[in-house]
């Protein structure tokens, strides 16, 4: 009996290590960023760095500042290019998620859905080669022939094959919310006379708009923190523009590109990168803590029936 | 009892036909903009792997040239200089006398030709026999536009008196095609016909091993803590939410620690696949949590109750049958980190793992490259020949993930239980 509870101690101890573990590293995300952008904050004002526009930090070496650090042209770029995928996804992400909840026959749902998700499957490395060598040239050549001159990094390349990307994020979340709505609704609605279309419309869709906001939620911040796409095709330049054929950078892209070198772990890019990194995990952790409440409380709402 | 005056008479009429017919266009107007949807995000799937196929399978074959191999002196050249007189003989035997300058044979084929030849020539015997050699990219190139019709813009660097001999060449059939199992066997390369994944391949496989005897006891014992022991209060609703973030925030966060925490303190050097490894644990390891608790969610309570009405623990009910039983759900969410590991890069780049690595890594502390860095490596190397090279990479790693993919839904087909 006594081996028993010493057995039945010892395992529970363990486990329990294991989820300090999470703990730690929950702690080890938020104050590695923390005490770096302290740091850097040290030596740039907080209001330079969320609005200056100009981003020039590779003059700097160690304790020697003498770049830019304001890094507003960076969130423009990430801004956009998330805009243009979420007008890619937004509209074919909604009407798929509307097809496969209500007009496609079980079968087909069960091919559509798995093969709509295999988008989400794919490496971002392979979109980001797929952006290089297929989308770009093809918009270069589309761009010349009405008489636009799009650059070969741009940011409706980077965004439009972003947009590809995160459709699945939009039309599968879409899908469980409306496949799960309570079957009286739509009943209550159909029996009135009132036809598919516009049963959806009406009566549907304000009922799941909740799980639809928090279903764009996650795809603006899986958009954001997209990293190897925007590196791959958006480019490296910090251009101040909302011009969607212009090359833009995006706050990933820069926290790689003042990684990627061999500087010494306290020079300011790579204190910046960690700045950088704070700005990222605040935005997207507001953006997943929204969309998990939203959809927490359109549970609870819909439970019971 | 109704009222019966009060309900309005049916409306009728051609006015209301047109309203209706106007209704029922609306309706499938509506359903066909989510056909049309669903075809696009269909048709994109089938550019991509479109692309990926066309561009990609000429890298799967290389062109050879077979040239006659006469060698019948006593001692074997010992400088590579001497080789290359050799092959410059050999490449000239096929050819009908012209004016074919010296310098200009060589160059067609491979950069490693010699060694083959070395390999072939070390004991000193005499040989006299066909031998396949790896023609140059340039060849390459020139005979897959050829026979292929692929790359028809590409330009081609060889000169006219290389063009005359690669003609006369073909016209003898000493150029022919054969599988490209180099692109299997061999590390980086700045040339493209001898760069192959196997280095990749041993990195991935590498910081893979690590992530997972990382990630899978940590994420299963903090599984079966949260979902068997834990006291329910604020504390642990608050970890679960953290959990729940963790699996969400951009995985370039967790390069970043990694960078701070394995690099700056822990002092693993940099681009080892052990650094790497770890901090692709961080990533999977939200994802194994999360799936494995929903695992053990699923069992019933009633087999809990049976076991410890019986008098077992609860250690044992865990382990006797709960776990058991939650297994594989478990198993499918580890896979499914393991399909998120395999594709991942972003974190990779910013400890280093974008180092030129030719040959594999022979131990956990040395550099190392994986597969998604190999690809975007590549994808950025101008030089002809390296687009082939990064499709067949994609693809190589695509077939991996299908499979991985494939056994997760097998796994979950195959055990899939109702309680």
């Amino acid at each position: 009996m006594l081996s028993r509870i010493i057995i039945d101690h010892s395992v529970k101890t363990v486990l329990m290590m294991a989820t300090g573990v999470t703990i730690f590293i929950t702690l080890g995300v938020i104050t590695s960023i923390l005490f770096e952008s302290v740091q850097f904050f040290n030596f740039v004002p907080l209001g330079e760095f969320l609005f200056g526009s100009n981003w020039s930090p590779h003059a700097s070496t160690p304790g020697h500042v003498v770049g830019h650090f304001g890094a507003f042209s960076l969130f423009l770029g990430s801004i956009l290019i998330t805009l243009i995928a979420l007008s890619v996804a937004g509209p074919i992400g909604i009407f798929s998620a509307i097809y496969t909840s209500f007009y496609a026959t079980p079968a087909m749902r069960n091919l559509i859905k798995p093969v709509l998700e295999m988008l989400a499957g794919v490496p971002t490395v392979v979109y980001g080669f797929f952006a290089i060598v297929c989308v770009a040239p093809w918009m270069r050549r589309l761009g010349l022939t009405v008489g636009l001159d799009i650059a070969t990094e741009s940011a409706i390349v980077a965004g439009l094959v972003m947009g590809i990307m995160i459709i699945p994020y939009i039309s599968s979340l879409m899908d469980d919310v409306l496949y799960t709505l309570p079957q009286s609704i739509k009943d209550g609605s159909l029996g009135l006379g009132v036809t598919y279309g516009e049963t959806i419309k009406f009566a549907l869709i304000p009922a799941a708009f909740p799980g639809i906001a928090s279903a764009f939620l996650l795809a603006v911040s899986r958009a954001v923190g997209e990293t190897m796409l925007v590196v791959m095709a958006a480019g490296m330049s910090a251009n101040l523009t909302i011009n969607p054929l212009q090359p833009v950078t995006t706050v990933t892209v820069q926290i790689v590109s003042m990684l990627t070198g061999d500087q010494s772990f306290d020079s300011p890019q790579t204190l910046a990168a960690f700045a950088l990194g704070l700005a990222l995990f605040i935005i997207t952790f507001v953006f997943n803590y929204i969309s998990q409440r939203i959809i927490k409380r359109h549970q609870s709402q819909h439970d019971g029936h | 009892m109704m009222d019966i005056d009060r309900i309005p008479a049916p409306l009728k009429g051609p006015q209301v036909t047109r309203q209706l017919a106007r209704r029922h266009r609306a309706d499938m107007r509506f359903r066909l903009y989510g056909l049309i949807s669903i075809g696009l995000a269909f048709s994109f799937i089938l550019l991509l792997m479109g692309t990926l196929i066309i561009k990609g399978w000429p890298a799967f074959i290389r062109t050879e040239i077979k040239l006659p191999v006469a060698f019948n002196s006593a001692s074997t050249p010992q400088d590579q200089e001497n080789y290359d007189r050799l092959l410059n003989q050999f490449i000239k035997k096929p050819l009908s006398e012209g004016a074919y300058d010296n310098k200009s044979l060589l160059p067609l084929l491979s950069a490693q030709s010699y060694q083959q030849l070395r390999i072939l020539l070390v004991d000193g015997n005499p040989l006299n026999k066909d031998v396949h050699f790896k023609a140059s990219s340039e060849v390459d190139t020139w005979l897959k536009t050829r026979r292929l019709n692929v790359n028809k813009h590409a330009l081609t660097s060889l000169t006219p008196p290389q063009l005359d001999a690669l003609y006369a060449l073909e016209k003898a059939g000493r150029l022919c095609f054969a599988f490209n199992h180099s692109f299997f066997t061999r590390g980086d390369s700045q040339e493209p016909e001898i760069a192959g994944i196997y280095a990749a391949l041993i990195g991935s496989l590498m910081t893979l091993s690590v992530a997972i005897v990382f990630a899978f006891p940590v994420g299963l014992g903090a599984a079966l803590y949260l979902s068997e022991f834990a006291p329910r209060n604020k504390f642990f609703e608050l970890l679960e939410i953290n959990i729940n973030n963790l699996a969400a925030i951009p995985t370039i966060i967790f390069g970043l620690l990694g960078l701070a925490f394995f690099l700056n303190i822990l002092k693993i050097p940099r681009s080892a696949s052990l650094a790497g490894g770890l901090t692709l644990g961080l990533v999977i390891l939200p994802i194994i949590i999360i799936s494995s608790k929903t695992a053990l969610k699923t069992v019933p309570m009633t087999i809990r109750f049976g076991a410890l009405a019986l008098g077992a623990s609860q250690v044992q009910t865990l382990f006797h049958h709960i776990l058991p039983l939650s297994m594989p759900g478990i198993l499918t969410g580890t896979l499914l980190g393991i399909v998120r590991a395999l594709g991942e890069s972003a974190p990779l780049l910013m400890l280093g793992m974008v180092a030129f690595i030719v040959d594999p890594p022979k131990s956990l502390l040395e550099p190392a490259t994986v597969l998604p860095i190999q690809i975007f490596v590549w994808a950025k190397n101008p030089t002809a020949g390296f687009v082939e090279n990064t499709s067949a990479a994609t693809l190589v790693l695509l077939l991996f993930l299908l499979l991985l993919n494939s056994i997760i839904v097998l796994l979950r087909r195959r055990f899939e239980r109702k309680w």
